[in-house]
């Protein structure tokens, strides 16, 4: 859509004082909470009733996407706000599946409220205010992120938060200064563990260590948070519902149920699936290709998945 | 006396008639001047032409010599003027006339050899279309000339060891035969690759990889690779040559005049020509690429016209460079001004790009661990975005091979086959557009595309899925249809199908 990417910039701000009575309690008990709050968006009530931050490594890897294209989609039903903080990497798939699954979501910046910051990401800041979620920042006006500010973002996305999941992270990684953040306040933490050789799961690890809880499904999340239903969407529920009918499976040789179970185990280059599944490439290109567009099986970085 | 001399002149690959006026004058001062805006080469073809008369037993007259290049305004470079120069002055001091059809070119050694320059071929080629001239040129030159099929030989090439059995062939002293084609020497071995450059049966696995350059070379697609080092992106681009089919006659031609023109021809006979096959370093300046300096040469693109481009490294080419090349790709040919005047090279070839998905190489990788930024990784992505990579049809991801034992990945031999099927390709190809100024699917509009291309119901509405689903742009949407027109090509189908159409979406950019 031309022009659209500038919606951001011609959606007006507006600015939330801590006296304010819409003003979230969970953020205004942290030690220091912000004094005022600039956002763009319709600020309601109902938006911080339960929050969500989902937090991870910017350069996140073909498992992370699939963990939190998964773990969202199954919270798609439930009432709850995604916050996280709008960088690359796990952030921006946290954004991108929970507005995937009809979930508002809260993107917090590191940067004054006017500016975008990464400037690639205009597309996705418009799409949150048309879901009707918010950008929020505490600098008003254009100033570029300064390595502190990016700290005193994390506090933000903490404060918000009831829980914080955190997917992917490294040793020193931004993210775990989040979760200490979630820890100092009391937040419900979570983490999903992955492979223990990665280096992009040592601050996973580390943070299982500091309290925690491992999940594995977007169960585990809801039975922690103690999420409820969300009686008025549950249009969403079905649109990601991840059973398959039997229907779907059987192709005329079968090929397709092989590579669809395939996909599920691991996210795989046609390469790969095509050796696993003794499948000759191009026929296995026409397969995926099926698979992509009736939205099954999605592609990142060259390699495929089922989600 | 004043004699007139032809001789030729390039303007680019256009030829050009060249006067050659040696005029003797017995009063005045001795002296020997070149004028007609000769460059150094030229002008020191004063000193070898004296000297060539001195070893070759004549004596070099000792007057007023002016010799005028004309058309007088023309830049002129180039050693091949000795040749005509020699004979003018040598026919002015003994009041010869020289027939106003024959033509001299080549180089002369200090001893009074002949000795091939760069733009024999060119030279040849621009005669033998006229007919009843004659071509004086060095023997080793003529070797090259008599190579190419397809080349019509309608006048004489005489071919000229030293001066001195040129100079009693003009005293009727001696006799000078016109030399004759060997048609036998044409069909001698015609050679796809050079002996060292892998086949893709050398490549192990990347089956994707590999059906892609199919792709690419049956429909003349740009194919963009993206891996990590050592998965096989540079031997798999090299390996393009190996299933190309080999020059056509005209192609050959075509080949020739640039090789002649730059001096890359050497002694290659036309038969050995191999289709080009360019890998300019990543440093390559602007000029380099695209052509330029003065006298011109042709840049890159040019000197792979009919061939293969490949940018290794892709990301770490400057942007200029990039940027320079979108213009002639589109266009097949590129213009370039030097001093006040335009030339034309032509620019048509299939690029093969490979590069890093990050600076170190291993973003994505299954197994080694990136060691760059995320702003890093994003930026070096960055440098393919738009318009460049709109010039790709074709991408593809490539991982290292899983198992070096699986017999699956290692033992398909798919050389023959592939070369059987790109030829079949191109043939059907060619007879679809026999009445356009297209040559191949990667060049359809999207007008020909409509008369061309016709989608059936379900391969339509696959499409359509896919454009709404997978977010594809306008311009993907045409690219998949071109990609699914060359995929039904190598499969000998005259209707595009859904499967082509689906396999034609996995080549699409991320």
């Amino acid at each position: 859509m031309p022009g659209r990417e500038y919606v951001i910039q011609e959606s007006e701000t507006k600015c939330l004082d801590i006296t304010d009575p819409l003003y979230p309690g969970l953020l205004k008990e942290i030690r220091d909470p912000p004094k005022c709050l600039f956002y763009k968006g319709e600020w309601k009530g109902d938006l911080f009733e339960k929050c969500l931050a989902v937090v991870g490594s910017r350069k996140i890897s073909d498992y992370g996407v699939r963990v939190t294209e998964h773990i969202l989609g199954v919270l798609g039903q439930m009432r709850v706000t995604v916050v996280s903080g709008f960088m690359r990497g796990v952030d921006y798939y946290a954004h991108l599946s929970a507005l995937n699954s009809n979930l508002p979501t809260i993107a917090v910046l590191p940067c004054g409220i006017e500016d975008i910051y990464p400037v690639s990401h205009r597309d996705i800041a418009s799409k949150i205010l048309d879901a009707g979620g918010l950008v929020v920042s505490e600098y008003p006006g254009r100033c570029a992120p300064k390595d502190w500010m990016f700290v005193k973002r994390n506090r933000i996305v903490a404060g918000l938060s009831h829980g914080l999941l955190l997917i992917e992270a490294a040793e020193n990684s931004g993210s775990l200064i989040t979760f200490n953040y979630a820890k100092r306040f009391k937040r419900v933490l979570m983490a999903v563990p992955g492979d223990i050789f990665n280096v992009n799961q040592q601050g996973v690890r580390q943070a299982l260590y500091d309290g925690a809880e491992p999940v594995f499904s977007g169960e585990d999340v809801v039975n922690k948070m103690r999420l409820v239903v969300d009686s008025k969407d549950s249009l969403s529920g079905a649109k990601n519902g991840i059973a398959w009918s039997k229907a779907q499976l059987v192709n005329e040789d079968g090929d397709l149920g092989k590579v669809v179970i395939k996909l599920k185990e691991t996210a795989l280059s046609l390469e790969t699936l095509s050796q696993l599944t003794d499948i000759e490439i191009s026929k296995l290109t026409i397969i995926v290709t099926r698979l992509e567009i009736s939205g099954q099986v999605r592609r990142t970085g060259g390699k495929y998945y089922a989600s | 006396m004043l004699v007139k001399v032809k001789s030729v002149a390039f303007k680019g690959l256009e030829v050009i008639d060249v006067l050659v006026e040696v005029n003797i004058n017995n009063k005045g001062l001795p002296s020997f001047d070149i004028v007609g805006l000769p460059n150094k080469s030229v002008e020191e073809s004063k000193l070898r032409v004296r000297s060539a008369f001195v070893n070759c037993g004549v004596e070099f007259p000792n007057r007023k010599i002016t010799v005028n290049l004309a058309p007088a305004d023309l830049h002129k470079e180039g050693t091949f003027y000795d040749l005509a120069i020699a004979v003018g002055v040598f026919c002015a001091k003994n009041g010869i006339e020289v027939n106003d059809k024959w033509y001299f070119f080549g180089e002369l050694s200090l001893s009074g050899e002949l000795a091939d320059t760069r733009g024999s071929f060119l030279f040849a080629k621009y005669l033998s279309e006229k007919s009843d001239s004659s071509a004086f040129l060095a023997n080793s030159a003529l070797s090259t000339v008599f190579g190419f099929r397809g080349l019509v030989n309608r006048c004489n090439y005489y071919s000229v060891n030293n001066l001195k059995t040129l100079f009693s062939f003009f005293k009727k002293e001696g006799t000078l035969q016109p030399v004759k084609d060997q048609d036998s020497v044409h069909e001698i071995g015609r050679l796809r690759g050079g002996d060292q450059d892998p086949t893709i049966d050398d490549i192990v696995g990347q089956n994707l990889a590999k059906r892609a350059l199919q792709i690419c070379a049956a429909g003349g697609h740009n194919l963009l690779l993206r891996g990590s080092p050592g998965t096989g992106k540079t031997m798999l681009a090299k390996s393009i040559t190996s299933i190309l089919p080999t020059l056509s006659d005209s192609e050959r031609l075509e080949v020739a005049r640039i090789y002649s023109y730059t001096g890359v021809l050497g002694g290659v006979s036309g038969y050995r020509l191999l289709r080009p096959f360019r890998n300019p370093h990543h440093t390559i300046s602007y000029a380099g690429m695209l052509g330029g300096g003065f006298p011109i040469l042709p840049g890159e693109i040019t000197m792979a016209h009919k061939g293969v481009l490949f940018l290794d490294e892709f990301c770490e080419f400057n942007r200029n460079v990039i940027e320079g090349l979108r213009q002639p790709m589109q266009n097949g040919y590129i213009n370039l001004n030097r001093k006040g005047q335009t030339f034309s090279f032509p620019s048509k070839f299939i690029l093969v790009a490979a590069t890093n998905p990050c600076p170190c190489g291993y973003h994505g990788h299954p197994k080694i661990v990136c060691t760059c930024s995320d702003s890093k990784i994003f930026s070096y992505a960055k440098k393919l975005s738009g318009p460049i990579l709109d010039r790709f049809d074709l991408s593809v991801d490539m991982f290292p091979p899983d198992d070096f034992s699986n017999k699956a990945i290692v033992g398909n031999k798919y050389l023959s086959n592939f070369q059987r099927s790109v030829e079949v390709a191109r043939f059907t190809q060619a007879s679809r557009f026999q009445k356009t100024a297209v040559a191949f699917n990667c060049e359809m509009s999207n007008q020909d595309l409509a008369n061309f291309c016709p989608l059936g119901k379900p391969s339509r509405a696959l499409l359509d899925n896919a454009y709404r689903k997978l977010n594809l742009s306008p311009r993907a949407y045409y690219k998949v249809i071109k990609i699914s027109r060359t995929i039904a090509d190598l499969a000998n189908a005259p209707q595009i199908t859904e499967a082509h159409v689906a396999e034609a979406l996995q080549f699409r950019h991320k």
